[in-house]
């Protein structure tokens, strides 16, 4: 392993990003490294490591003023084992070789992990979107896929949205390779609703998480009806993971966003989450503005003096982070296992720290990490592609049964992978080693190309 | 109609602009030649130099030209090489030169220098002897002993040198005399002049002020001479469409010899020519009567004994100086009107065929022109009774020119409120009182007259209506006499608490005189107002927006006057409190004032806005500043940035969620570059005035009777539907209209992106206009109402303007070289403006135990100090390196706003380790400028630098694994120069 991470670093000494997910993902499978001697034999971290392909080019662009810019753009077509590359498109100052390559990297695993048949790559520059006008943001994408399109296709390489690019830019980088290409296909997703984007997008990765949850509570007969839930947040992916909570019989009584929580000890039911999200969504008010329409709920504003979040510190079954990074440390953990919950259920990016994942695992509750719980993003950018392959729209029922299908798949395939190597029942081991197999094991059956 | 009037050249809506172009050849100086003797006999009634100031300043004239007297030609021609003269008088016999010799050689001096000869008796002059060349002259006058002729003849030099431009400038009018007499001339020239002058003097309307006035009689008719029959005709053809009226002599010089009826031909053919011009025929026989009759012109016998009273009625009745007569066609009096306004009035009540019968004899053309106002004259005259279908149109016609001209006739002035001639409708500034009317007051004024003076603001935006709104000022000495009555100069001095103040302040009387003048403005006035101070210091110490005194709004539409008016008084009663409110009277302190001299104008104004539902508010309020402290991506600090939102101007002032733009770049708006800042940083609440359903007491103490209401909750008003775009949460993207269903989000695209409404480029024309008015860099607020009827126009008003500030700082910070040498941290990319000395921590991250992988430990050291600075209320510098407050950790310490929410000022340090642009534009540089803090960009390896020597030498009051925590004795001072963008760091 140190052989492997030596070579990276003395290959590419500047790319510090890319060499700290290396070792991450590394370690996370050392025990598949150390059962299949075949992996050392045919360099399958080596090859795994080098992206197939790096394109890397210039954007030249007018400003409004009649100024000329030129950016650097990148697409890192990192691995096609198991479909096409599949990833984010980042427009953001920060862009350079080593982010993309991190991302993509990451991206590969997460792409398995959801079943679906996605390889992984990324791409972007460093144009900085931000004090930039419509028309300009336009050229630039319109420049931006002048080189791109003969990279990517339908079966080649189908670009998503990221950082800087939104439903805006999707829009202008599609009509332009429409344009180049003369042919409508599923090149890129997040497309608007009206030209080939799916539904269900805004609600995936909350109903995802829940799905999850459901079948890891499935795994002890056990369901979310009755079930008190304590849920961080109050975005897209906190919404509909109580909105999914409610529908499967759970109670959540905890909304929360960067000034405070709230608690509601009654729950939160249908008219509660309408009123939360028209607050969040629509008036984009502070979540403190709950308990002037139901006084039942108490409010608590947050206190960074305090080494601990009270958020996670009552009486409840389950849990829900979905709110940010590193928002459940040991402490919180020790609060969550004192007040009975059993069930961590990430929706989040990494919102618990390594501390407090040891916590959970010691103590064997069901613990469900971010990148196998909040794929359900993921999954509807391929039921986008699929979609678009079959040139049918789905109705919303028919995405979110197939979402289901796709969490249930995950979570399948985790349980099976720890199960297979003494783990079992440890998700967070589950999914590190089910998403590398599956690329190794393609790459393997592919012969070296 | 009203836009008919726009149709009239832009040039002439600047009356000033205009007026100031007339006369421009004025005669300043004469010189006057004569001898002893002459002078002796003139003198008996004082000089010729006293006798014409005396005239000009008896006839309110400005500018009396300077008298320089000699008595003999060689002197004169000596006098006219050194010096510059506009005209020569001179008496037939001086010692050396006969008159006629002095002229020729005049004139080889300088050929266009009019030479005008002053007899005391036409013998030797009239006619002129044949055995001279008389070139030289003119113009020759008989004096005889009238002062009045002084005047005359230089005005009369005047008008020949300046009736060829104002005519063709100004279609300023012409009157010709034609009189080949000295004698007759030299009386009937001054008696024309002086019926001309103060009838137009008399005539102007009521209400402008001196200057404007002296400026209007510049556009006076102007008179021409001629002495025979073919000078008179080029006249009349030169001039034919500016001639107000002709005077002729009946026996006039024709064809080189005197014809017994050449006038009568003359003024005949005119009549021909030109059916409805007036015509006077003069004679010594009165047998020439019938002749006049049969012209026909009107008939003046030069042996009458009332030739004055008889001019004066041909003045009053022909020329249209006197009241306006309507009359029907058989000639009966039926009504009358003395002015403009009663003018108006009038014509929407006489009946068509008075109608008809004055437009097609011009009568309200010529009546208007002899007011001096002279587009709409030529306007009336431009048009004919034929062009219109019916009297009814004709009437309306003149119903909405005349009221167009009213109003743009008050436009810059302040005009003393007076209940029985205020007429709410027309004027749009007026004052209570005789005091001062405060430094707001005054800049409103001045900002008018601006306006008033660059017409081409109104040209360039043919679509809107700028406007400031109506004011009444109630002056200083209603405050004083109000104090005075009520015994409450104690609080000036004595310390008592806001609420206190209020208590008294409301208990006490609105003195009684101040109280009937406030009802009587009411009578009129029935829309909503704003009612707010015109502090005597404000303007004098450039103080910020965010103002220290009270500004109420009053619904003013109650069924019952009564309570209009208390409430009115109420406002007027709180906003007089405010003077002696805690945080006014320490602030007249801060500046070494007395609370005590401070004394109080009121402003009372229009609140602008429009009816929506039970409310009342402008679509847009904003404030935009001629300097950019914050400049980013492409603007420059020079091209001004705006803040603007929806509702009234009160969110703007308290620092809510505004739009801030570059008027130069208005579709470029780093705040809302991505969908996620956009619904981060879009307004969600309003101000509004409830104007109906309301209760009867108003609530002045909250919000000044204002409603904050949610964008959300107006979603079906016409500005949000025309302002907002809706957010489509299915495809996480916002589209530009409101006119979709989804969650409104009021991005103001329409105006800022698709130009609707010009606002932007309005904006950058305004502040050019504003930065040049004031001499400094300048900021405005204004209000635009948007109006959904696409036939009318949107308004946009100007509220306010004043010097620029930044931070209660007066814009000009000074950087010397030897603060550069002193300084410990010095920077040439510095964003923000002016002095600070009130930090005294100064918390860093150590430099040598940085590494960019920790930067989210580093975040969350930070918000463990600041949070303890934040309890102690110390500011503190944060220094550290990278961008601040980034999304990538890699690039910069990522805290968050409220990691760090007790800094005053920021250093990023940008070395080998982190080198990042800063970040400009996100949320978290939105709270940066809109508190002021200092951002300061540190490029170590360049000029910039940071003294860690110095720093690490302090003693650490706390110190972490990445932090360093210093507390100096004293606080040191942090210098911005704005323009410059340079900061220094001072540590005495």
């Amino acid at each position: 392993m140190t052989d492997i991470l030596n070579l990276i670093k003395n290959r590419d000494p500047g790319e510090k990003e890319f060499h700290q997910a290396v070792e991450e993902v590394i370690e996370s499978v050392q025990p598949v490294l150390d059962r299949n001697p075949q992996y050392r034999q045919d360099a399958v971290l080596e090859r795994i490591t080098e992206p197939e392909r790096v394109i890397m080019f210039r954007v030249p662009w007018m400003d409004d003023q009649g100024q000329v810019h030129v950016n650097r753009a990148f697409r890192i077509q990192m691995n096609s084992a198991i479909g096409p590359y599949k990833g984010g498109l980042r427009f953001h100052p920060s862009v350079n070789l080593s982010i993309l390559k991190f991302l993509a990297f990451e991206q590969v695993f997460k792409n398995a992990l959801t079943t679906l048949s996605m390889g992984g790559g990324k791409g972007g520059s460093d144009f900085d979107p931000k004090g930039k006008s419509d028309n300009e943001v336009m050229r630039f994408c319109q420049s931006f896929m002048a080189e791109l399109f003969r990279h990517i296709g339908p079966d080649t390489d189908v670009p998503a949205g990221d950082i800087g690019v939104g439903a805006r830019e999707i829009g202008y980088l599609f009509g332009m390779y429409k344009k180049l290409r003369n042919e409508f296909t599923g090149v890129l997703t997040g497309k608007s609703l009206g030209w080939g984007g799916s539904l269900i997008r805004p609600e995936a990765t909350g109903y995802g998480s829940v799905y999850f949850a459901a079948e890891m509570l499935a795994t002890q007969n056990q369901t979310l009806e009755g079930k008190t839930c304590l849920v961080s947040g109050s975005g897209n992916v906190s919404q509909y993971t109580v909105e999914k909570i409610i529908e499967l019989g759970g109670k959540v009584i905890t909304f929360s966003d960067s000034s405070g929580y709230i608690f509601d000890e009654g729950g939160i039911d249908t008219d509660k989450l309408d009123f939360a999200k028209r607050l969040k969504n629509i008036k984009r008010g502070r979540i403190s503005e709950y308990i002037d329409k139901y006084s039942g709920a108490v409010y608590t504003e947050a206190d960074t003096s305090l080494d601990y979040n009270p958020l996670w510190n009552h009486k409840a079954d389950c849990a829900f982070p979905s709110a940010t990074e590193n928002e459940i440390n040991e402490t919180d953990a020790a609060n969550l296992m004192k007040n009975g919950v059993h069930l961590v259920c990430e929706g989040a990016n990494m919102p618990s720290t390594p501390e407090a994942i040891n916590i959970f695992l010691d103590k064997k509750i069901l613990y469900a990490p971010g990148k196998a719980s909040n794929a359900g993003g993921v999954a509807v950018s391929g039921l986008e592609m699929a979609q678009n392959s079959m040139r049918l729209n789905w109705p919303a029922d028919e995405v979110d049964r197939r979402l289901k299908m796709i969490m249930k798949n995950i979570h399948q395939t985790c349980l099976n992978a720890s199960a297979e190597y003494g783990v079992s029942g440890n998700y967070m081991a589950g999914a590190n080693i089910a998403g590398f197999t599956k690329v190794v094991n393609a790459m393997l059956d592919q012969g070296l190309v | 109609m009203h836009q008919e009037y726009n149709q009239i050249p832009g040039e002439f809506y600047s009356h000033l602009k205009i007026f100031h172009e007339l006369m421009s050849i004025k005669v300043r100086e004469i010189l006057f030649v004569s001898s002893p003797y002459d002078v002796f006999i003139m003198e008996e009634d004082g000089s010729p130099a006293s006798r014409i100031i005396n005239e000009y300043s008896g006839l309110n004239l400005s500018l009396p030209p300077r008298v320089t007297r000699t008595s003999s030609a060689r002197e004169a021609l000596s006098h006219l090489n050194k010096k510059k003269f506009d005209m020569v008088l001179t008496m037939p016999h001086v010692d050396d030169m006969d008159a006629f010799s002095l002229g020729l050689e005049i004139k080889r001096l300088n050929p266009s220098l009019p030479v005008i000869l002053l007899a005391h008796s036409p013998k030797g002059i009239y006619p002129f002897p044949e055995n001279k060349n008389c070139k030289g002259i003119d113009k020759s006058f008989i004096w005889s002993g009238n002062s009045d002729l002084l005047l005359a003849l230089v005005k009369n030099v005047e008008d020949r040198l300046n009736v060829e431009y104002d005519t063709r400038k100004a279609m300023v009018r012409v009157l010709i005399l034609v009189e080949d007499s000295p004698v007759y001339y030299s009386s009937f020239l001054p008696l024309i002049y002086k019926e001309v002058v103060k009838q137009t003097q008399a005539v102007l309307e009521v209400g402008i002020n001196e200057e404007h006035r002296l400026l209007t009689m510049r556009a006076r008719p102007k008179i021409l001479l001629a002495e025979n029959y073919e000078e008179a005709m080029e006249l009349c053809q030169k001039f034919r469409s500016y001639l107000f009226g002709i005077i002729s002599d009946t026996r006039i010089p024709k064809n080189g010899r005197l014809v017994d009826d050449a006038g009568f031909v003359l003024l005949s053919q005119m009549r021909k020519e030109i059916p409805d011009i007036p015509l006077l025929l003069m004679s010594a026989k009165s047998s020439n009567k019938a002749k006049a009759d049969q012209i026909p012109a009107v008939f003046l016998d030069k042996n009458s004994p009332n030739l004055l009273a008889e001019l004066h009625d041909f003045f009053l009745n022909y020329l249209g100086f006197g009241d306006f007569v309507f009359r029907t066609p058989d000639g009966t009096e039926i009504d009358r009107a003395s002015n403009l306004h009663t003018l108006e009035a009038k014509v929407a009540q006489i009946p068509d065929e008075s109608i008809c019968y004055h437009a097609k004899r011009n009568h309200f053309s010529n009546w208007i022109m002899s007011r001096s106002e002279i587009p709409l004259a030529s306007k009336f005259r431009q048009v004919k009774a034929s062009d219109f279908a019916s009297a009814h149109e004709i009437r309306n016609y003149i119903i909405a020119n005349v009221h167009a001209l009213r109003k743009w006739r008050q436009k810059g002035v302040i005009a003393q409120f007076k209940s029985h001639n205020f007429d709410a409708d027309v004027m749009d500034f007026v004052k209570i009182g005789q005091g001062s009317l405060g430094g707001k007051a005054r800049s409103l004024a001045f900002m008018s007259a601006l306006l008033h003076q660059n017409p081409k603001i109104y040209e360039n935006y043919p679509e809107i209506n700028i406007e400031i709104p109506k004011t009444l000022v109630v002056s200083t000495d209603g405050f004083e006499s109000f104090i005075a009555q009520n015994n409450l100069k104690d609080f000036a001095t004595q310390s008592y608490t806001n609420e206190e103040v209020t208590a008294a302040f409301l208990q006490a009387d609105m003195p009684k005189w101040l109280a009937r003048e406030l009802e009587a403005y009411l009578t009129q006035v029935k829309y909503p107002l704003s009612i707010r101070s015109s502090s005597l210091l404000e303007d004098a110490q450039f103080q910020p927006y965010a103002g220290i005194y009270e500004t109420y709004m009053i619904p003013n539409n109650h069924s019952e006057l009564s309570k209009r008016l208390a409430h009115l008084i109420t406002a007027i009663k709180l906003v007089y409190a405010s003077t002696y409110y805690e945080d006014a009277k320490a602030f007249s302190r801060s500046t070494s004032n007395q609370p005590q001299e401070e004394a109080m104008a009121v402003i009372i104004q229009q609140l602008t806005g429009e009816e929506y539902g039970d409310y009342f508010y402008p679509a847009i309020s904003g404030v935009v500043q001629s300097h950019n402290f914050y400049p980013v991506s492409k603007m420059k600090p020079e091209e001004g940035i705006a803040h603007i939102a929806l509702g009234l101007g009160r969110t703007v002032v308290e620092g809510g969620r505004t739009v801030r733009f570059s008027p130069k770049y208005p579709s470029v708006m780093p705040q809302f570059s991505m969908v996620d800042d956009i619904l981060a940083n879009a307004q969600r609440f309003f101000y509004a005035l409830k104007i109906k359903n309301y209760s009867d007491e108003l609530n002045f103490l909250k919000y000044s009777n204002l409603e904050k209401r949610e964008v959300d909750d107006a979603e079906a008003e016409y500005p949000v539907k025309i302002l907002a775009s809706t957010y489509v949460p299915e495809e996480h993207r916002i589209r530009d209209t409101g006119y979709m269903p989804g969650p409104k989000i009021l991005t103001f695209s329409q105006i800022l992106k698709y130009n609707i409404f010009p606002l932007p480029q309005l904006l950058s024309d305004l502040i050019e206009l504003g930065r040049k008015g004031m001499g400094c860099p300048i900021e405005i607020e204004f209000s635009v109402n948007l109006s959904s009827d696409k036939k009318k126009k949107s308004d946009f008003f100007f509220l306010q303007m004043r010097p620029m500030v930044a931070g209660g700082e007066r814009f000009e910070v000074q950087i010397t070289r030897k603060e550069i040498e002193k300084a410990f941290c010095l920077s040439k990319q510095a964003l923000g403006n002016g002095k600070n000395d009130e930090i005294a921590d100064i918390v860093y991250v150590k430099p040598d135990d940085f590494q960019p992988k920790a930067t989210i430990k580093i975040a969350e050291e930070i918000d463990k100090l600041n949070a303890g600075l934040l309890k102690e209320k110390r500011p503190y510098l944060l220094v550290g390196p990278g961008r601040w407050g980034s999304a990538d950790r890699w690039l910069g310490i990522p805290v968050q706003w409220r990691n760090i929410s007790g800094v005053r000022a920021m250093i990023e340090l940008r070395n080998e380790k982190l080198k990042a642009d800063p970040s400009q534009g996100s949320h978290f540089f939105q709270n940066i400028t809109s508190l002021g803090i200092h951002y300061i960009t540190v490029t170590e390896g360049s000029d910039d630098y940071f003294d860690w020597e110095w720093v690490g030498s302090q003693p650490a009051i706390h110190e972490t694994t990445y932090l360093r925590h210093v507390r100096l004795n004293n606080p040191f001072t942090l210098k911005i120069d704005g323009k410059k963008s340079q900061c220094v760091m001072i540590y005495k």
